[in-house]
């Protein structure tokens, strides 16, 4: 298989380390499928070629230069091209929007998840944990010695394969195993699925490009131009107007807000601002804020780092300090599924797989399970954009003592008896080779 | 750490006042103060939508508004806030391979009890669930106020604590 290419192409994420056992044994976004690498992934290559490959992957080590094993092979459309078949550019083009959304999905929930508890335990993935590398190779370096030709500085040289390293860089070391939210991956799917607006597609994908270039790990000093690469990833997703942008971009913040949390939104206190429009909410305020800050970066430059920061609280209740990178990517998160939900009306799967459930509980089944699944409402409590969901015994007294009333007059919907009595319809009906004992 | 699984027949009286219904507040402000753990089955769970989809269309309907105190969306929310001190148990299990063959599991279950389809689920999840916190050294505790399914769990799964909130304090 494979070797009637003249020239032949594996593509590779060196440095990221999936958690193969969570996410099954392989991961599926759009056209194509990743799988770590291993013999198993080598089967119906020539054996030239995968000993060269195992060769090859064998010299790409850790800070201890220890062989990784994070090497994840990505395989672009599978059921129709072999793992060494060249890609067109229009493949290419679209396989680079795949690795920016999967890099999207694996960074926004370690983020949300550190931003619900109020600290990390470990660094956040970042745009070089998941750097994808091509590796183009003719049959004529599978000669003994095995040679990797290597591009430097628009020069090409070549080498002897078992003379060279390939050493993780700084940023992609130590860091535990990335578990990515399963449901984000299914939804982005969707980006990918030919019924998808091709022009809502392509402004998508240009921001998640952005998205993936502001969450390069920084040199300190570049810690400024994130803000305003992110910045510009929020931009081109809402679609921003040539002019007014900074009023477009809170009011886009605050219609979001408002109608996923309704009477729940913090409200701004005061504005001094003495423009025709006003950001009204907490959230308004830090998008007012933020877009703000993005043009002093741009054309003035900022006097202090703590500008690059925002204040909320952690799982405790106690004041910290998330950056204001973390805070906009959220931001652009939660805007991106909203976007995405909305275009192909996102059914999560534990709704498609509940088959036998009522149509009219399914909507409001599917909500509560969306929201569970983004996790964002926990991460704007901690940003204190909404007033949290915190209900005392009291309050659930009262509000009980009303449903109570109310049932009654209804005709007692809500109540254990009700449950148990159509579960009772259930058990009595026939049952596929079963028997009712006593 | 004891883990607490709630059945929807004793899950609702946190919704209604029922008898039990402060024992399953109690349970609730343990949660939330972390003292002990739940899990949520997905078949409960379902259960529990339905209901309160149900609930919340009738008051909805113009002829009842008349009788709102209080936003419908309000039961919605404190469900929210409810499941928010639950764990998917098919998080904690599937990733596992704990789940792999639960369908023969359930149909052995079906021939083998008086007991309905859902039943026969949960009662798979439960038996996995048990193995799996028994690994760890947590007992499971099934919080339910129906009897037949209290009666199957007690026969399936020994060694797993049944309570009944209109009987049995909790947590």
């Amino acid at each position: 298989m494979n070797t009637q290419y003249r020239q032949y192409e594996v593509n590779y994420l060196p440095w990221a380390p999936f958690d193969w056992d969570y996410i099954g044994g392989e991961l599926r976004l759009g056209k194509v499928v990743f799988r770590p690498f291993s013999d198993d992934a080598l089967q119906g290559i020539d054996e030239r070629v995968a000993d060269y490959l195992r060769l090859y992957f064998s010299r790409f080590r850790d800070l201890y230069n220890a062989p990784v094993n994070t090497i994840t092979l990505c395989h672009y459309d599978p059921e129709h091209r072999g793992l060494l078949e060249p890609m067109s550019d229009a493949q290419q083009a679209e396989f680079a929007g795949i690795i920016d959304a999967l890099t999207f999905c694996c960074i926004w929930s370690e983020l949300c998840e550190a931003l619900n508890r109020g600290w990390r335990l470990l660094p956040p993935p970042n745009a070089e944990t998941l750097e994808c590398r091509a590796h183009r190779f003719s049959p004529d370096v599978l000669a003994d010695p095995p040679m990797v030709t290597l591009v430097t500085h628009g020069l090409m040289h070549t080498e002897q394969v078992d003379k060279i390293f390939f050493q993780m860089p700084l940023p992609a070391h130590h860091r535990g195993k990335i578990q990515p939210n399963m449901e984000l991956i299914d939804l982005l799917n969707h980006l990918f699925a030919e019924s998808f607006d091709p022009k809502l597609r392509e402004r998508i994908l240009r921001s998640l490009r952005w998205f993936r270039v502001a969450h390069r790990q920084a040199q300190a000093l570049d810690a400024e131009i994130q803000i305003v690469e992110i910045c510009t990833a929020l931009e081109v997703l809402l679609n921003l107007p040539e002019h007014g942008k900074r009023n477009a971009f809170f009011q886009k913040v605050e219609q979001w807000i408002t109608a996923t949390e309704g009477e729940y939104v913090v409200r701004s206190e005061e504005s001094t601002d003495q423009q025709r429009s006003i950001p009204t909410t907490v959230a308004g305020r830090w998008a007012a804020d933020f877009y703000a800050l993005r043009s002093d970066i741009v054309h003035e430059g900022i006097q202090s780092d703590e500008r690059l920061y925002y204040p909320a609280v952690d799982a405790h209740g106690q004041p910290s300090q998330v950056s204001q990178l973390s805070v906009a990517s959220l931001v652009y998160g939660a805007l991106l599924i909203q976007e995405i939900d909305a275009q192909v009306g996102y059914l999560h799967p534990a709704v498609r797989e509940a088959i036998d459930a009522p149509q009219e509980g399914r909507a409001f089944m599917n909500q509560l399970y969306k929201r569970s699944a983004w996790g964002v409402r926990d991460c704007l409590e901690r940003l204190g954009w909404v007033r949290p969901f915190v209900y005392t015994i009291e309050e659930i007294q009262r509000l009980r003592e009303h449903w109570t009333e109310l049932d009654e007059q209804l005709g007692n919907i809500l109540s254990s008896e009700q449950i148990i009595a159509e579960r009772q319809a259930k058990r009595t009906q026939p049952k596929i080779g079963g028997s009712m004992k006593e | 750490m004891k883990v607490y699984v709630l059945d929807a027949s004793a899950w609702v009286k946190r919704y209604k006042n029922e008898s039990g219904s402060n024992s399953i507040d109690a349970l609730f402000q343990a949660l939330e103060q972390g003292e002990v753990e739940s899990c949520l089955l997905p078949v409960i769970y379902y259960e529990m939508f339905w209901n309160i989809q149900k609930f919340i269309r009738a008051a909805n309907d113009p002829t009842n508004r008349s009788l709102l105190k209080y936003s419908p969306r309000e039961l919605q929310r404190v469900l929210e806030s409810d499941s928010r001190h639950m764990t998917q148990v098919k998080d904690l299990l599937d990733s596992q391979g704990l789940l792999d063959e639960i369908d023969g599991e359930v149909l052995d279950l079906l021939q083998q009890y008086p007991i309905g389809s859902n039943d026969a689920l949960i009662l798979a999840y439960l038996r996995r669930l048990q193995e799996r916190l028994a690994l760890q050294g947590r007992q499971l505790v099934f919080v339910c106020s129906d009897d037949d399914l209290k009666k199957a769990v007690r026969a399936y799964l020994t060694g797993c604590a049944v309570k009944d909130p209109k009987i049995d304090q909790l947590p």
